[in-house]
């Protein structure tokens, strides 16, 4: 009996790790940043006139990026 | 974003905080035009490729002075709190930094020698930079095709050959069947990864209406009207949104008989089998569930090669449906008129037309065939002779047993 309700809690401990690592997995496929780690350096060009923009050029200062759609 | 740009205006002209915007769209012009209308007035740049490699959107990152990320979230309707906050966090003081390199385009001869001895991510950020600082599509396709005839192309290569596919459609300078191959691309992405909600999306603008979340563009008239009445000209777009990308959602719609007569029932307008107008057909998704839906696109395009122009004193084209037994069209017969008179008599313009295919409830897995018409009249030449013709088209789709990941 108890070796039975061991086995039981281990194969819920397995299915809810495997849950909660198949979770995020979406978290990350939805949204790579996680707070607490560096900003990679992104370059791509600005919408206005194609001139190359790189986030490294906002170090020293408090950055709000905004990731958007316009559809 | 409006609310934002309004609260963050002191904060960055005192200097206290930066705003960048990263916009996730394949077509930078819609992106300025939005940009106009909202007033935005920090820097934006353009990410057609998906770079940043979100999945969902909007996301707000608020980053130090270090270049460390202190907060990821949805951008809230006020951010007043949540910025003072940031702002009042001194934990990390800041520091002297040396100033960054002005940043450059890449050096495209460096990464084509790079992508000769490399592999396939070496091809695949040659890719990249084709589409985003050379805006060439027709050699971004080529390096992300070989990128993925080296390696087994992941969800994101996907992505990115269905956006170079479309952006050679777009330019009219690529082969027939591009944006059947983005469709194809884009719903190979979202298969291996059915949480990217941009990669949905991207399938959805296109598709039918019982599968759109909202109208896609149904701004940009708007856009228009509130940026002329400013006394601005609107950014001019290279390509109209149209047909599924203007739509509102319809649910549960289904058309019953419609009483609309065939125009060409017996097959006497002489055919034109390619010669004059290039027609390309695609469906969005390219497959169905039964019960489902696709969005069927035709592009028409007079061919160069043979000097073929519209007739714009006739009448403008027809399409008609001709779906297999039990399927409904909607619309089943389409019109599309000729261009305002200012245009000329003749002209060469791409034209388009859409319908939807309503696949039966009671229906084998498999594939079949949608088939459609086009009636047009069109000219050999500026001053040659002016024709009647009608061309058949065939849209190959594949019927699933189950709802399909890219349909829902």
């Amino acid at each position: 009996m108890q070796r039975r309700l061991l086995h039981r809690a281990l194969v819920l401990l397995l299915v809810s790790a495997a849950l909660a690592s198949a979770s995020h997995a979406d978290d990350a496929a939805e949204n790579p940043f996680v707070a607490g780690a560096r900003l990679p350096e992104i370059v791509l060009p600005s919408i206005e006139d194609g001139r190359p923009v790189s986030t490294a050029e906002f170090l020293g200062r408090k950055l709000a990026l905004q990731i958007f759609a316009s559809w | 974003m409006p609310v934002w740009h309004e609260k963050t205006r002191d904060l960055r002209a005192s200097g206290k905080l930066a705003v960048l915007g990263i916009v996730e769209e394949q077509h930078a012009d819609r992106a300025r035009l939005f940009v106009q209308w909202k007033g935005i007035d920090w820097p934006v740049l353009g990410d057609p490729v998906g770079l940043t490699g979100v999945g969902v959107v909007p996301i707000l990152l608020l980053v130090d002075e270090q270049g460390v990320i202190r907060h990821v979230g949805s951008p809230a309707q006020d951010p007043g709190p949540l910025l003072a906050a940031f702002l009042a966090d001194t934990s990390e003081p800041e520091r002297e930094k040396a100033q960054p390199a002005m940043p450059r385009r890449p050096d495209l001869a460096l990464l084509e020698r790079r992508a000769r001895e490399g592999g396939a991510p070496a091809w695949r950020e040659l890719g990249d930079a084709l589409v985003l600082w050379e805006r060439d599509p027709g050699c971004a396709v080529t390096a992300y095709e070989t990128a993925a005839r080296l390696a087994a192309p992941d969800a994101a290569l996907e992505f990115r050959l269905g956006v170079a596919y479309r952006m050679r459609h777009d330019s009219l300078a690529g082969p027939p069947g591009d944006f059947a191959r983005a469709v194809a691309a884009w719903e190979d992405a979202l298969g291996a990864s059915p949480n990217n909600y941009i990669w949905r999306r991207r399938i959805q603008q296109y598709g039918p209406v019982s599968a759109k979340p909202y109208p896609f563009y149904d701004w940009v008239e708007q856009a228009r009207r509130e940026i002329a009445a400013r006394g601005e000209t609107p950014i001019a777009l290279a390509v109209e949104p149209r047909g599924a990308e203007l739509a509102a959602p319809m649910r549960g719609a289904r058309l019953g008989a419609t009483e609309e007569p065939e125009p060409d029932p017996e097959g006497r307008i002489a055919r034109d089998p390619g010669q004059l107008v290039l027609a390309e057909a695609t469906a969005v998704p390219g497959a169905v569930a039964p019960g489902g839906s696709t969005r069927i696109h035709l592009d028409l395009r007079p061919k160069g090669a043979s000097d073929a122009h519209w007739n714009n004193e006739a009448g403008g084209v027809v399409l008609w449906a001709a779906l297999p037994a039990g399927w409904a069209a909607d619309p089943r017969r389409a019109e599309l008129g000729n261009p305002a008179p200012r245009v000329g008599t003749v002209s060469d313009e791409p034209r388009h037309l859409e319908f939807e295919a309503h696949c039966p409830e009671k229906v084998s897995a498999g594939e079949v065939e949608i088939r459609a018409y086009v009636l047009y009249y069109v000219c050999e030449g500026r001053q040659g002779r002016c024709l009647y013709r009608r061309q058949d088209v065939t849209v190959p789709l594949r019927v699933t047993g189950a709802l399909d990941v890219t349909s829902r």
